[in-house]
């Protein structure tokens, strides 16, 4: 017998694989349209055939989430209240290990952590900002032929300054999140699997919150 | 091949508007037929800025004097740029520099993205809506390639736009300019010579460059030289992070505890 504990919704694995598809297309779109080398090398056709698809997606990246609120307003509260939770002596002390426990995890004892690390939770919530970010900007693109250039400009500076942010910030997020990270191996399984984690990888990570789980044994599964 | 260039002379330019009406007519730029279809401007100007369906707008600027009115003409089209900002940004190269230093737009390739509009420091190349690309003066280099001027130099009953080498436009210019001030308008200068790298469409402006609308010293976008900064920028931090991430997935190989899923049931407790 091995105790699971459930820690993603059904609802939030599956907006975050269709969040994570659309994300992917936006990513690999828009560099056709961001670095002119490329958009030059495939030709127009497929440029415009790009532009029009990065649309159909966008609106994908953007509805999803608010699908996400509409259809689960707690669960929206809940990831608003573990990323702005305010943070205790082993999120510090996590923070100050971390470029270590990325180097030298063999020997790098990591804290105790809550729901959400410290270190995710400064990185979703920059990936939060810098989505919504991109989000605005590219309605404003969208609709560029109502703009002044003078915000059609600004919206285009933004919205590549938060691609960087994206790119740079969705490179680490899949290296963790997908346990490309030997400690983390097996992780993927709780976005893109049923949303479970053993016990014991539970207490190596979120080691408060899988106390506070298996005491109340509302998401204890044993199987 | 020489580089040519049309000379605009506001001081010799009536403002008949006969350039903008050829120039819809050769390219086949339709205007609106309604009545009162463009807006009114004050002024016995066409529209107020160039848009989708024209290239090229005979602006008016006028100002009471003790002369009584004088009036300060412009023509409003693309300068064709030395260095051209929206030929940079172009994502898919629809604009491309001739031979002749004619900056061309191939509408047949443009996506519409509008960021040369946006790049543009005199915000010339308009977005056509129906066709959904950007527009913008080519210089008639189809009619220049069979040997003709651009339709707005042969329309033009004053005389006040001519085409051919650049350096003679240039000459020309600045020897029209001399007379000018002769004549007593010692505000008179030449436009084009130097800016943006020296352009291909040159103005005789008659009361200085501010009179007539024109952007003295004009640069390139700060806001699209940050662009041009971002590309190389991202390009680096994506291959910091991949780098650094390598590092850390080399350093990190090997590593067990207990509870962790092995490496041959990967996603599977153990």
């Amino acid at each position: 017998m091995t105790r699971y504990i459930q820690r993603h919704s059904l609802l939030k694995r599956v907006i975050h694989g269709i969040h994570t598809v659309a994300c992917l297309f936006l990513i690999a779109s828009g560099v056709v349209i961001f670095v002119p080398a490329v958009g030059r090398a495939v030709g127009p056709e497929f440029v415009q055939f790009v532009r029009i698809t990065h649309r159909f997606f966008a609106v994908i990246f953007i509805g999803g989430p608010l699908v996400g609120l509409v259809a689960a307003p707690k669960g929206f509260v809940h990831i608003v209240q573990n990323l702005t939770a305010k943070w205790d002596a082993d999120d510090k002390k996590f923070m100050a290990l971390f470029a270590k426990y990325l180097f030298a995890p063999k020997s790098t004892h990591m804290p105790k952590q809550h729901a959400v690390k410290s270190g995710q939770r400064l990185a979703d919530a920059a990936l939060i900002l810098a989505a919504v970010l991109i989000s605005i900007t590219g309605v404003v693109l969208w609709a560029g032929a109502y703009v002044s250039p003078q915000v059609f400009r600004i919206a285009l500076l933004l919205h590549d300054v938060a691609f960087v942010l994206v790119s740079v910030i969705m490179v680490a997020h899949v290296y963790l999140g997908a346990g490309i990270f030997q400690p983390y191996r097996g992780l993927a399984r709780l976005m893109f699997g049923n949303g479970r984690v053993t016990e014991a990888e539970a207490r190596y990570h979120w080691g408060h919150w899988a106390e506070e789980e298996l005491a109340s044994g509302k998401n204890v599964i044993e199987e | 091949m020489a580089e040519n260039a049309i000379l605009y002379d506001a001081s010799k330019c009536s403002a008949c508007k006969g350039c903008q009406v050829q120039c819809k007519q050769w390219n086949m730029m339709p205007s609106t037929l309604e009545k009162d279809g463009n807006e009114f401007t004050g002024t016995y100007q066409s529209m107020s800025d160039l848009n989708g369906d024209t290239r090229l707008l005979i602006e008016f600027r006028e100002e009471d004097t003790p002369k009584g009115i004088e009036w300060a003409f412009s023509r409003r089209a693309c300068f064709h740029c030395s260095e051209p900002a929206c030929m940079d940004v172009c994502p898919v190269g629809a604009i491309s520099k001739l031979d002749d230093g004619t900056i061309k737009l191939d509408s047949s390739v443009c996506v519409g993205c509008k960021y040369c509009t946006a790049a543009c420091p005199f915000e010339i190349p308009k977005f056509r809506e129906n066709f959904g690309v950007s527009n913008k003066c080519t210089l008639c280099d189809d009619r220049v390639a069979q040997g003709r001027e651009p339709a707005c130099v042969q329309t033009c009953p004053a005389a006040a736009i001519v085409y051919g080498p650049r350096d003679e436009m240039v000459a020309a210019g600045q020897a029209r300019v001399e007379e000018l001030k002769a004549e007593g308008y010692d505000k008179a200068e030449l436009y084009g010579v130097t800016e943006m790298g020296g352009m291909h469409s040159l103005f005789i402006a008659k009361y200085g460059f501010e009179a007539h609308g024109l952007v003295r010293d004009p640069k390139k976008l700060e806001i699209t030289s940050l662009m041009a900064i971002l590309k190389p920028l991202t390009g680096i931090g994506v291959a910091a992070v991949f780098g650094g991430l390598g590092l850390s997935f080399l350093t990190s190989m090997g590593y067990e505890r207990e509870g962790l899923p092995s490496k041959s049931k990967k996603g599977e407790a153990e």
